[in-house]
């Protein structure tokens, strides 16, 4: 069966309601995926700004090559183990500080102006998180201080206030775990009807079968319940053998 | 032209116009293909398939065209070709010529060759002289149906392919779509289908059943 673009997109249209239908069951699912499966993460936010001889840095900005360094600097196993070693020290109740990737929780960002640096943690205990955040950020001012990176340089990190925690698979997991759901759903459900209404054999007439199926019907002939002829469909009328070359003069004689 | 003027039969019959397109495709075939046996071949044994039948060939005999049904098949399923009304007749069976093999009845305007039983008890389609009765009847007839009215196999398509053209009525089998499509694949010359349904079905309704 022929189908054009255009009578497929409103062949689709049509069917809006198992498009939406389907987007309904895919945010239900998503959400309860969000909130009773999956395990709600925390994050805190700390700033710090880079310091070259006790001044903050001439431009304003951390230069990329500054923030490369660090970067690599967090990446550093050696680095970690130390930080690792040192947040052990701390003793945060309820964190097995060795058997957590450091890597994962903590993220290094280019910061603004005023933050040239950020760092947030993220973790699945709110507190937990908060506490690690504060430790690393300590750490890193007053124990690691990567002066070392530049040579002699006095360079040294400001650690601003560190953010209340926020749950971010509500704020920012659950918001694109819902818009992934809805594409999804649009995605499927658009390509399952397409292909429905490409192979679909839609014999809804006479006509759509004898094109379909390239049998002709010679006529189709109703019979009421109790097994007379009737007249049915288009032609609602049916004439008496007087009347055959006069069909101006046809008249449904059903029920007589 | 043999058997009664039509003037001296019966021509009252109610017709659908669905019944009226039908037999103006089937006039239109045997105008275009004179002195062709057309096979009927009812897909079911039962009472509504028979009127239809016998419907056709009363409202062909309307248009002027001399018609003939023929049982090919009897196997007690005599009633489809005749509608039940083989009581009425009054058979005239004196030997094996054919013309006195044939019925006649003052309240139809067809005429009908009952079954093949009235040839030595051998059904007429296995007849030896099969084809050739058939078209000997062209002497007399302009239109000759054969009634192919067993249900729908292998033997019957062969009988039905070896008379020649042939339409099938298909009323309520095991799967009506699938059988329509069987029908067309099996008969070499397949005219068309007649469906018949109830009136509370859809077209589509009754295309998608099928019996359990």
């Amino acid at each position: 069966m022929n189908i054009t673009l255009g009578t497929l997109v409103k062949k689709i249209m049509k069917k809006w309601y198992i498009i939406a239908s389907t987007i309904l069951v895919m945010i239900v699912a998503a959400l309860i995926y969000s909130v009773y499966i999956v395990d709600a993460n925390y994050v805190n936010t700390a700033t710090a700004t880079l310091k070259y001889n006790n001044s903050v840095a001439s431009t304003g900005y951390i230069s990329d090559a500054d923030f490369n360094q660090m970067q690599r600097l967090m990446l550093d196993d050696e680095f970690n183990e130390t930080i690792i070693e040192k947040l052990g020290a701390y003793g945060i109740a309820g964190l097995d500080i060795y058997n957590i990737d450091l890597e994962k929780i903590i993220v290094l960002k280019e910061g603004s102006k005023s933050s040239l640096i950020t760092f947030t943690s993220s973790y699945s205990d709110a507190e937990l998180s908060y506490e690690i955040l504060t430790a690393y950020v300590n750490i890193l001012q007053n124990d690691l201080n990567p002066y070392n990176l530049y040579g002699n340089v006095d360079v040294y990190f400001a650690i601003g206030i560190i953010e209340d925690a926020s749950i971010i698979n509500l704020n920012d997991n659950m918001a694109k775990m819902l818009i992934l759901a809805v594409g999804i759903a649009i995605m499927f459900s658009v390509i399952g009807l397409v292909v429905y209404f490409i192979t679909a054999r839609n014999l809804k007439n006479i006509m759509d079968f004898q094109s379909e199926f390239d049998i002709k019907v010679l006529g189709i002939i109703t019979f009421d319940n109790d097994g007379n002829m009737t007249c049915d469909g288009e032609n609602k009328k049916s004439v008496t053998l007087e009347h055959l070359n006069n069909k101006d003069e046809e008249v449904c004689h059903d029920g007589e | 032209m043999m058997g009664n003027n039509l003037d001296d039969r019966t021509s009252a019959v109610m017709a659908s116009s669905e019944m009226l397109n039908i037999v103006n495709n089937l006039i239109e075939v045997v105008d275009n293909n004179k002195n062709s046996p057309i096979a009927i071949m009812p897909l079911s044994n039962n009472h509504r398939s028979a009127e239809v039948v016998s419907t056709i060939a009363s409202t062909i005999s309307s248009y002027a065209r001399k018609v003939i049904l023929i049982d090919a098949l009897t196997d007690g399923n005599f009633e489809i070709c005749t509608n039940g009304q083989d009581g009425l007749f009054e058979y005239i069976v004196e030997d094996k010529d054919l013309e006195k093999c044939i019925i006649k009845n003052a309240n139809l305007s067809y005429d009908i060759m009952p079954s093949g039983n009235m040839l030595n008890g051998i059904e007429l389609a296995h007849h030896a002289d099969f084809e050739a009765k058939i078209t000997a009847l062209y002497k007399f007839y302009d239109v000759v149906f054969v009634c192919v009215t067993k249900a729908f196999d292998g033997v019957t398509a062969s009988i039905a392919n070896k008379i020649g053209q042939t339409m099938i009525i298909i009323d309520k089998s095991i799967d009506n779509q699938r059988d329509l499509i069987t029908s067309k694949n099996s008969l070499s010359n397949f005219i068309g289908a007649v469906i018949l349904k109830s009136s509370k079905r859809t077209f589509k309704q009754w295309l998608n059943t099928k019996s359990k």
